[in-house]
């Protein structure tokens, strides 16, 4: 059981490594309006996730 | 009720996340993205397609009289459908055309990459009004289609003028 919970933690790890590695790479071509979007975006996605854990009782 | 609105917050997280992706697709990735790489003396300077956003931005480099300068231009086809353009290169002093580089057309296929090289050789710059002496400032200008790039080439005297060697006795 924790082995798993390490794995996951792992992958979890590699997806947030890749996402922030091709952002990094991509965010320069972006236009300003797409960074702002991007920006809102990425506000509203935490802002989700959080009031989604949050109903879960985390 | 309750389940309805949970799984509704992590539809609209995951619907936040797939714009991103599309912003960043859309907008950072599609599109026609040019690269110079310059070599003067023994350093490679690359120019990427970033450093063109803002505009009017000139990018400069420096050289000797005498020596030359080595150019490799890159663009990056990153659309669906076929990219074609005429690619000129001229040398300009004090908003007169002096020399002009290159005139070719290109065209790339969907995603793939087009490379163009020229050399700018400083002697052929020499005139009647330039004194080897004196350092002097050239623009090389780079037009694909209506944009354009800019690089400033300044051209230094040698430090050290080269000395006539003694022949030798045999």
């Amino acid at each position: 059981m924790k082995l798993e919970y390490i794995l996951y933690g792992f992958g979890i790890l590699f997806c947030l490594a890749g996402v922030g590695y091709l952002a990094a790479e991509y965010v320069r071509y972006l236009s300003e309006a797409g960074k702002l979007v991007s920006l809102l975006l990425t506000v509203g996605l935490f802002a989700f996730l959080g009031k989604y854990f949050d109903s879960l009782g985390w | 009720m309750a389940a309805k609105r949970k799984n509704l917050y992590l539809y609209l997280a995951l619907a936040c996340f797939l714009g991103l992706i599309a912003v960043f697709t859309v907008d950072g990735y599609l599109g026609v993205y040019d690269t110079i790489y310059i070599t003067a003396g023994e350093q490679e300077q690359k120019i990427e397609a970033d450093f063109w956003l803002r505009q009017d931005r000139v990018w400069s480099t420096g050289v000797n009289w005498d020596e030359k300068v080595f150019f490799r231009y890159e663009v990056d086809n990153r659309q669906f459908t076929k990219y074609s353009a005429d690619i000129t290169v001229s040398v300009w002093r004090s908003q007169e055309k002096v020399h002009e580089l290159l005139l070719q057309p290109m065209s790339i296929a969907a995603f793939k990459q087009g490379k163009l090289e020229w050399v700018l050789d400083t002697a052929e710059l020499k005139t009647e009004d330039i004194s080897p002496e004196q350092g002097y400032e050239f623009s090389v200008i780079v037009n694909r289609g209506e944009i354009e790039r800019k690089v400033i080439v300044h051209i230094s005297p040698s430090a050290y003028p080269t000395k006539p060697v003694p022949a030798t006795r045999g």
